[in-house]
């Protein structure tokens, strides 16, 4: 194999017991560029999001006689994690576990920390929003890559926590993922680090990581249809096809008025229906086991009509396209800020980017070696 | 590898053991949390579920102690680590009612009665036309100023929104609606009302103060020449989306009931809410204790 073809594996590869060792979807490893694409699509979504709603209203929504002022979100937050209640807490332990409820002192209170609880000033809060924007920047081109995804971590908790009210689920998205760039060799691919260390000669060949950011990521997509599927499933709206006329009569959050574009209400109702299906069984719809179905049956000869036979080998890349057009839908007809751009972000993993650079051979080479090879 | 020293060795393996128990405790952490959460949703809210699982009906059921141990846990890891897991966009049920906040200054400390009585009796202590018409100007407080949110459209049948979302949001925290079951009316939900907006008020006192004093502050550096208003209040502005094929189309309201109001001139006492809060059967804003 030639040098530029051979696979250079990036980050600490984790111990799983046995069966989980054995598991290749988490084990092994994927091109780094699924996760440089996470990492420029989060980056460049943060910068637009702090250039566009955080910097222009720093002073509404941050400092001294600000609707986050401290001073306000400790009368309205439960007490913060203190070492008294841990160290009342750790003196207490036999008793407390002989009563079967341990740490309940600190575990009444709330873990949530910003390194910016306390400052007032807004000129401090406006440095440190220009900071977490060229920390942003650092991430989208992959430059001090680790330390840039740090930064964005710290400073995006610290403000999430600071004026916690003008977050929606978008916001959410983008903190865990924050929080797993930080984790990740996310500069591994597409960055201005790999170019470096490939023109310094430190990095040769194709590189990849281990897939265990990726999967997580992934089981946290499930979870937000599934579990949001289950909650819409016990409303009554939903069952019933109506919940889509209200939300595009909601004058709150709809992008025009619905007076202007009535949408037809079989129409709204049909969706209505398609969402909720969609998200209850996304887990089913994802699950790999569709591909292995339709080889079943065509190998008993059910192979008719071949259309059938198609949807069902891709029932997962469908279910996938569908939610991507879901929330180019939402983003058309309501403003709900960032929350269809994170979202995505949560879609540029699992699309084959390293094919895209002609780059099939790595993932023969990665097929091709074992486990056991790429810890030596 | 076998060249490292037997130090390093340790380090990486701990270091690989450490991310390899990270990782399963975040599929623990992922299904687990999610899935007790949904399940205290059904269990406490669907009709069906509870009478299905006695076990778990009640609030302080064994069955429930250990879900409820192992969400505290998650929920505080939620918390340091930002991941937080409430995800119920639109779900489980839709808004009918929309709501928007509002604001009005006063000048008056008192009613609108009183407001004309002593525009009035300027007028008339006043001898000649022209002093009566300035005279009951300088008496008179000026008018009240009511300011819709940023987020209400003007023309509610014609607009195109982009950005505020924010504000929006924060917005969301104050106000509040009136809904009307079907097999009800208005007047039968008012004690309901009355307990809601209570409870609103208690609990986002510190906001809605914070939201008025922000609001007065916009505005007075628009009009310097203002003197701080006697009282302002929050109203909360209410459309109602008609049910499906109503004939003609369009939204119903804005209703517009007051909430809360800020007295700027009143010292309130410490560790109380800082805003008093609207009696919808007085008809009157009462100081919360």
């Amino acid at each position: 194999m030639k040098e530029a073809n051979k696979v250079v594996l990036i980050g600490l590869r984790p111990w799983f017991p046995w069966p989980l060792c054995r598991w290749r979807w988490l084990t092994e490893p994927v091109p780094a560029e699924r996760l440089a694409i996470l990492r420029i699509g989060l980056a460049a979504v943060l910068l637009i999001d702090i250039l566009c709603t955080y910097l222009p209203d720093a002073a509404t929504f941050f400092g001294k006689g600000s609707l986050g002022a401290p001073e306000l979100y400790r009368r309205i937050d439960p007490p913060p994690w203190s070492w008294d209640a841990t160290q009342s807490d750790v003196r207490q332990l036999p008793d407390d576990i002989a009563k079967g409820g341990i740490f309940h002192r600190t575990l009444s209170r709330s873990w949530r920390w910003s390194l910016l609880d306390d400052v007032e000033d807004l000129r401090i809060l406006q440095a440190c929003l220009i900071a977490w924007a060229i920390a942003a920047g650092f991430l989208l081109v992959g430059l001090l890559t680790r330390f840039a995804a740090l930064v964005v971590w710290l400073l995006t908790m610290s403000f999430a926590y600071l004026c916690g009210m003008i977050d929606n689920a978008g916001d959410q998205v983008r903190y865990i993922v924050a929080l797993y760039l930080m984790l990740t060799p996310c500069g591994a691919a597409w960055s201005l680090d790999a170019w470096l260390r490939r023109r310094r000669g430190r990095l040769k060949g194709r590189a990849c990581i281990y897939p265990w950011v990726l999967r997580l990521l992934f089981v946290q997509l499930v979870m937000i249809y599934w579990t949001n599927g289950l909650y819409k499933a016990s409303g009554y709206d939903w069952r019933h096809g109506d919940s889509l006329y209200y939300v595009l009569g909601d004058l709150t959050l709809t992008r025009w008025s619905y007076a202007q574009f009535p949408t037809p209400y079989p129409l709204t109702q049909a969706l209505t229906w398609m969402v909720l299906v969609w998200e209850v069984g996304f887990p089913l719809w994802v699950c790999p086991l569709w591909a292995w179905l339709a080889e079943r049956l065509e190998g008993i000869g059910l192979d008719r009509p071949r259309f059938a036979l198609w949807v069902l080998r891709h029932a997962p890349l469908i279910a996938l396209c569908f939610g991507v057009a879901f929330h180019l839908g939402i983003a058309l007809t309501m403003e709900l800020g960032f929350f269809v751009p994170y979202m995505l972000c949560l879609y540029l993993p699992l699309l084959p980017v390293e094919r895209w650079q002609r780059h099939d051979y790595v993932m023969d080479a990665i097929k091709g070696c074992s486990t056991r090879a790429y810890s030596a | 590898m076998n060249a490292m020293p037997r130090l390093r060795r340790l380090a990486y393996w701990l270091l690989r053991a450490g991310l390899g128990l990270f990782v399963l405790w975040q599929f623990v952490f992922l299904l687990g949390l999610n899935l007790c959460q949904v399940g205290h949703h059904y269990v406490d809210n669907v009709t069906g579920v509870g009478e299905a699982f006695p076990s778990l009906a009640a609030e302080d059921a064994a069955a429930r102690q250990d879900p409820a141990k192992f969400e505290q846990i998650t929920t505080r890891w939620t918390e340091l680590t930002g991941q937080e897991q409430s995800w119920e966009l639109f779900a489980p049920d839709v808004w009918y009612d929309i709501p928007f906040v509002a604001v009005e200054f006063r000048w008056q400390a008192t009613p609108d009665g009183a407001r004309s009585a002593a525009g009035l009796i300027a007028a008339l202590a006043a001898s000649q036309q022209l002093q009566t018409a300035s005279a009951w100007l300088a008496a008179a407080p000026p008018a009240p100023v009511y300011l819709l949110s940023d987020n209400e459209p003007r023309d509610i049948h014609h607009y195109f929104r982009v950005g505020k979302f924010r504000l929006r949001r924060l917005e969301g925290h104050l106000d509040l609606d009136f809904y009307v079951p079907p097999d009800k009316s208005a007047e039968d939900m008012k004690d309901q009302w009355r307990q809601r907006v209570f409870e609103r008020v208690r609990a986002q006192a510190a906001v809605m103060r914070a939201y008025l004093e922000w609001r007065w502050t916009r505005y007075h550096l628009q009009h310097p020449d203002r003197d701080t208003p006697k009282q302002i209040i929050l109203y909360v502005r209410l459309y109602r989306v008609p049910p499906p094929g109503a004939s003609p189309w369009t939204w119903e309201g804005p209703e517009v009931r007051p909430i809360a109001r800020w007295r700027p001139h009143v010292r309130y006492v410490p560790g109380r809410p800082q805003v008093e809060v609207y009696d919808l059967i007085a008809g009157r804003f009462d100081v919360m204790e």
